[in-house]
């Protein structure tokens, strides 16, 4: 009997343990369920379903018929896609570049004496970025106006003299890409600048001490210390870029719509292109399953040959 | 200061006035390439708003210096023009920032203060979204928003945009849920506080400055998007500001004056918003965010 009553009450000491973490687990759903949903409809459903769909002639609606690889295959010789690859390829050296770029100027600025200065100088440069990214490449649309009356560049040209330069810079196939790379020049408004600062402002002030001590200059500052101790944003940097840059067409799209003939498309135009204005949904899905396989693979490279900053130190040091 | 320093076992053999004079003129020198960095910088802003002061046979004869009379009018057609998009585009990226805000916060707060089954599992389901680009889901999305009848309508953008911020928005806001003092929520767990008190009265007031963080990143992506709008809105009473104004470059052949002004009202609001945040709490977080 009186076991059995242990037995009773152990029993009940288990099952509202038992109920506190069914509790628990109830309460955590609940907050967890519309996180859950939007998801759910909105991002792991279209994503399956697109990844399904490589493998479908497909115009997304009607026409929906099992074609296997030949989507891919479609790809590997579609010479759009070369075209865009290729140009793909210089956007992205050009681009990473500029988004590096800012490292440079982030140290002439740290570098001042005066910190009123150095507020002045850092507030004003990141000042552009209250203006919409595509409210400054309209205007740069502006300065390539063709017209040498109207476009600033070409006026500009005009003005000292150099009538026989004037050209319609967006409409010209081997001068487009350069001239969609150099649009924002010098490239200094924006996060990079931000965060590379930021990360210079992370740099304990001994190590900076310890530097003038041993008499080292400026530059043998940078390349020994500043670089390898906010070598971390740069990556961070870097990765954004890379994954902005493989996949982001609204840039292109707004300057070239890919033009003049196919001189600066890249393959999410072509995507964009091949999904809504040609019908080919699962032709668009493949290009975009393996550009998601591009970022992924490059992600993981870039992790994998990117010491981490101590490592990095303690090799300066061994040296 | 620095500098100065570094200098000195070179240069102790030259006179201090020689060093002195050199040092200023690196240092006048250092100013003046920043200087000139700046003007590259703000010049095409500099020549919209000019631009946007003038008539076109204005900007024909005197291009670079300002024209007048000023054609404040320039600035009337811009805003009858745009105006209606920016209602729309308000709208959108206030509905957004809501959902996101509160969606994100929700599951943070259930990621990082309760211990339930299969926490880890869910969380690294939220978190590998990151590794999706948008323009995978592009087609999926588009697809969604045609069979649940979300054609031309705001809601369209609003419930997909909410999706596409969360990931990152419960990733921001877990790791500062779980940076916060477990005593408070000890304390709060004696007195009988529920988990949805002890997210409103504790995690909510405490995370302040990452949640203006989050939507404010919310809000200028929102506000600065094309594709997905171009593919979703129809109807030009429906356009939000960016696709209006593309619409507006695309029909004003000659126009450049009320365009750049157009350009100019376009980056109002998103100054306001982004110059008001610096000045407040989320300026410093925001610094603070990219250790």
């Amino acid at each position: 009997m009186s076991v059995q009553t242990a037995d009773a009450g152990l029993d009940s000491k288990l099952w509202s343990g038992r109920r506190r973490v069914l509790r628990r687990n109830l309460t955590a759903f609940l907050f967890l369920l519309p996180t859950f949903l939007f998801l759910a409809i909105f991002m792991y459903q279209p994503t399956l379903n697109v990844i399904y769909h490589t493998f479908f002639r497909w115009d997304g609606f009607s026409v929906e018929r099992f074609v296997g690889f030949k989507n891919y295959i479609t790809m590997v010789n579609d010479p759009n896609m070369h075209i865009a690859t290729r140009n793909l390829g210089w956007f992205f050296l050009g681009w990473m570049l500029q988004r590096i770029s800012p490292f440079l100027v982030a140290e002439l600025v740290f570098n001042l004496k005066r910190e009123r200065s150095k507020y002045w100088y850092r507030t004003l440069f990141v000042l552009p970025m209250v203006v919409p990214f595509l409210v400054t490449i309209m205007i740069w649309k502006f300065i390539y106006n063709p017209l040498p009356t109207i476009g600033v560049l070409n006026r500009m040209l005009g003005s000292f003299g150099l009538e026989s330069w004037q050209t319609a810079w967006l409409s010209e196939p081997s001068l487009v890409i350069l001239a969609l790379l150099l649009v924002s020049f010098p490239w200094i408004s924006g996060w990079p600048f931000l965060i590379f600062y930021a990360g210079l402002q992370q740099i304990p002030n001994e190590v900076l001490d310890a530097s003038v001590m041993d008499g080292c200059n400026v530059w043998q500052r940078m390349v020994r210390i500043d670089i390898p101790l906010v070598i971390t944003s740069i990556q961070l940097v870097a990765i954004q870029t890379m994954i902005g840059i493989i996949q982001d067409f609204a840039f292109v799209l707004i300057m070239t719509a890919g033009g003049p003939a196919k001189a600066s498309l890249v393959p999410g135009l072509l995507l964009f292109m091949a999904a809504f204005r040609g019908d080919q949904m699962g032709y668009g899905a493949t290009i975009g399953v393996t550009m998601f396989i591009a970022i992924f693979i490059l992600t993981l490279l870039s992790f994998r040959y990117t010491t981490s900053p101590f490592a990095r130190t303690r090799r300066t040091r061994e040296t | 200061m620095t500098e100065q320093t570094v200098d000195r076992p070179f240069t102790s053999a030259t006179d201090p006035a020689q060093a002195e004079l050199r040092a200023r003129f690196k240092g006048s020198l250092h100013h003046a390439v920043l200087v000139f960095l700046l003007f590259l910088t703000f010049f095409p802003f500099f020549i919209a708003i000019l631009t946007s002061l003038k008539s076109f046979q204005q900007l024909l004869v005197n291009f670079w210096l300002p024209a007048f009379p000023l054609q404040l009018q320039n600035y009337v057609m811009a805003w009858n023009e745009i105006y209606r998009s920016i209602i729309n585009s308000s709208l959108v990226s206030l509905g957004a920032v809501t959902g996101v805000l509160l969606c994100a916060s929700l599951a943070a707060y259930a990621f990082a203060r309760i211990d339930f089954a299969w926490r880890d599992a869910a969380y690294y389901l939220v978190l590998s979204l990151l590794m999706i680009p948008g323009v995978l889901t592009l087609i999926g999305r588009y697809l969604l928003i045609v069979e649940f009848g979300l054609m031309n309508s705001l809601w369209g953008l609003i419930l997909p945009y909410i999706a596409g911020g969360l990931a990152f928005a419960v990733f921001l806001l877990t790791g500062f849920f779980s940076d916060l003092p477990e005593e408070l929520f000890e304390a709060a767990r004696m007195d009988g506080g529920t988990e949805l008190q002890m997210y409103r009265m504790i995690a909510l007031p405490l995370s302040r400055p990452i949640m203006a963080i989050v939507g404010l990143l919310t809000f200028l992506s929102t506000w600065g998007d094309y594709v997905w709008p171009l593919l979703v809105l129809r109807s030009k009473d429906k356009f939000t500001l960016m696709l209006g104004l593309a619409k507006f470059t695309g029909n004003s052949q000659v126009m450049f004056g009320p365009l750049m002004a157009g350009y100019v009202i376009a980056s109002i609001p998103t100054a306001i918003i982004i110059i008001l945040m610096m000045r407040t709490f989320a300026g410093a977080a925001l610094v603070g965010a990219f250790k």
